[in-house]
């Protein structure tokens, strides 16, 4: 009878909007995925709505290792690939765009100095 | 609508007697399923199961309150007193549905085929004439909807299982098919209330079309169909009852008796 498998784990993902993700609730035992589907109704949206839910038997999951750490590793510098660099654009737009720019200023970034060499074909035409 | 309300709708008396009987076997049913659905709070084979259960029990009992509440619109008592203050010569439910749970397998055989049969009389009272009662089964309807695919799964992994759980599926058919017709009545006030346009369909009709339904379902859980059941000797839908009824409504109304006067 040992192997005989009556009940399995199923783990529950629950979607609470159809904007929203699937998100991990927990698991429960059921017989079958039909029943784990009902069951899972009133033991995790008892009190709350939802739009979709999915159960998936626990042994049909693949995981990672839990006992390699290297599987994560992170060593080196990597901070180039964050994107820390964006929260400055706030302050540097708030920065130009506050102040009024003179026709000089605009020629100037029309016509940079270290650029002079680049064709502009559109003011080539005039 | 208050009772006054109700008063000034100008109820013809016919209508409103043939109302109120329709009115309290559709809650006495619910009360009374949903009473000994709620018996089985932390005993049901699994705990996933129990809490699934235990919130079906509590929709039976949330129908039930829907219900009373009309009756009281119509100048019944209160809900509460209906519930626990009124003898079981006044409870118009299937005596089916008061009678002891006994194991799982009757649970929810029991379960299944009464929600089958509300599914098709709700269906029949979605057009009534009184516009509440429509409007209200229309809601419950979509509560309903998901009883039945709770219990049918159940249903028929237990009577395909073999072994215990099938001569247990086998044997609930046998003891609740000695009941099961008296769910079908209409009482004494059957003509009045489709000749008012309360309930599409009489009993008859109510049969066809629920064994139209439970067949393909008997079909599938590998059941042999008992041909149709038989009508107990007590009609509850006249007030005719087994001593199970007066044990559950004393068991429900324990906690109200002891102190009428409190408030909750």
């Amino acid at each position: 009878m040992a192997d005989r498998r009556e009940y399995e784990v199923f783990e529950v993902f629950v979607r609470k909007k159809k904007t929203d993700a699937h998100v991990h609730v927990g698991s429960l035992n059921a017989p079958s995925p039909d029943i784990a589907l009902t069951t899972a109704r009133e033991n995790f949206l008892r009190r709350e709505n939802a739009v979709n839910l999915w159960v998936v038997p626990r042994g049909e999951i693949h995981e990672t290792p839990c006992d390699e750490g290297d599987w994560f590793a992170r060593e080196l510098d990597r901070k180039y690939r964050e994107v820390s660099g964006y929260s400055e654009n706030g302050r540097l737009w708030k920065t130009y765009r506050e102040r009024a720019l003179y026709l000089e200023e605009i020629v100037q970034d029309l016509h940079p100095p270290s650029q002079g060499n680049r064709p502009r074909p559109r003011r080539e035409r005039t | 609508m208050t009772m006054e309300q109700a008063a000034q709708m100008g109820l013809e008396s016919g209508y409103r007697q043939a109302l109120t009987a329709l009115l309290y076997q559709l809650a006495d049913d619910e009360l009374c399923l949903g009473h000994r659905d709620s018996e089985w709070l932390g005993l049901a084979p699994d705990i996933e199961g129990d809490v699934a259960f235990s919130s079906i029990a509590q929709d039976e009992v949330g129908h039930a309150v829907f219900y009373l509440e009309r009756l009281h619109e119509l100048g019944e008592k209160d809900p509460d007193s209906l519930a626990f203050f009124r003898g079981a010569e006044a409870w118009r439910n299937a005596v089916l549905l008061e009678q002891p749970n006994g194991d799982w397998a009757r649970t929810i055989l029991r379960h299944f085929l009464y929600d089958l049969f509300d599914d098709v009389r709700t269906e029949a009272l979605l057009h009534s004439s009184y516009e509440p009662l429509a409007q209200g089964v229309a809601k419950i309807r979509r509560e309903e909807h998901y009883h039945l695919l709770h219990l049918k799964p159940w249903l028929i992994r237990l009577a395909r299982a073999g072994g215990d759980a099938q001569e247990r599926m086998e044997q609930a058919v046998m003891e609740v098919w000695a009941q099961l017709g008296g769910l079908f009545s209409l009482g004494a006030e059957e003509e009045e209330m489709i000749h008012h346009g309360l309930i599409a369909w009489g009993r008859e009709e109510l049969y066809r079309r629920w064994e139209d339904r439970a067949k393909p379902v008997f079909a599938e859980a590998g059941l042999k169909w008992p041909g149709p059941p038989s009508v107990p000797e007590q009609d509850g839908r006249r007030g005719r009852h087994t001593d199970h009824l007066t044990e559950l409504i004393r068991t429900m109304s324990e906690v109200a008796v002891g102190d009428p006067a409190a408030r909750w």
